[in-house]
């Protein structure tokens, strides 16, 4: 399984809409969204229209899995295989 | 964690220059603060340098950004621009380009024009080499901003403690655990009531 937290705020949330995945499932609760999935998950920066600052911010919510990709243009997490 | 016990605010920031008169050209003249204090001492600073002036700059709200220069230290050619900075507070947009249009009409360069995640800040050197960023709030910080800074801190120290060499990696997967019981722990609210939701995505 893979997860990306994402807290709840208007600089972050683009990121929440940009996240794609094979039968992503979206939690909003307790001030954060979470996106899950079985397999990857993938952010395209050009889909979540981000400055620098908060882009390579991404991800202070936390994720659960490997961490295949993340530079100025992709953020991918992969399932950890345990 | 002591809750009854506050401060408040800055008092003062204190650092050394060995430019002093760059300095008070650079904050009284250029920026134009005020100068609430100064201090002079004789034989109490430590050796090499027992002779000081401690004067200090109106940085606004009470607060105040003092340098010591110390008699007969010299500047060292070797030293590196400090790492630290020091970040001033304006509240508007015309705020802080006013302050941008200040800096380049003296000759002052701006270094770079930042928008961050709920500030934007503008950045010069001070003749010390000091980075002085000047900042605007975008959005005020809610108990949510809170609440997600002391757990990032939790997962940092747990990160810390951890046999593993510490990362971002292993600092942002100990944080996803952390935000996860947040949410399990959260009674899921009445989906009509507040708008919680649990769906597929796009």
């Amino acid at each position: 399984m893979t997860a990306i937290y994402v807290l709840d705020v208007p600089e972050f949330a683009p990121l929440a809409g940009a996240a794609v995945a094979d039968g992503l499932l979206l939690t909003r609760r307790a001030g954060y969204i979470r996106l899950t999935a079985e397999g990857p998950i993938t952010v395209r920066r050009a889909d979540a229209d981000m400055v620098d600052a908060v882009w390579f911010s991404a991800l202070t919510g936390g994720y659960t899995g490997v961490l295949e990709c993340f530079d100025r243009d992709r953020i991918r997490v992969l399932p950890d295989g345990r | 964690m002591p809750t009854a016990m506050r401060t408040r605010g800055v008092d003062h920031a204190a650092y050394v220059t060995t430019r002093p008169a760059e300095t008070i050209r650079f904050y009284r003249d250029v920026m134009g603060l005020r100068t609430p204090h100064v201090i002079t001492a004789k034989g109490w600073g430590s050796r090499p340098h027992p002779d000081f002036v401690h004067f200090f700059f109106d940085i606004g709200d009470g607060d105040r950004l003092a340098f010591f220069y110390y008699f007969g230290v010299p500047e060292d050619p070797e030293a590196r621009p400090p790492d630290y900075h020091l970040a001033l507070h304006v509240d508007t947009e015309e705020e802080l380009l006013a302050w941008r249009g200040r800096f380049e009409e003296h000759g002052v360069r701006v270094i770079a024009q930042i928008i961050h995640e709920t500030i934007e800040s503008i950045y010069a050197r001070d003749p010390n080499g000091m980075i002085i960023e000047i900042t605007r709030p975008l959005r005020d910080l809610t108990d949510r901003d809170r609440r997600d800074a002391e757990l990032s801190l939790e997962a940092l120290l747990d990160s810390l403690a951890d046999d593993v060499e510490p990362t971002l990696e292993t600092f942002w997967r100990r944080k996803a655990e952390l935000v996860a019981k947040e949410l399990d722990n959260e009674v899921a609210p009445d989906d009509s009531a507040d708008g919680h939701t649990e769906q597929e995505a796009d």
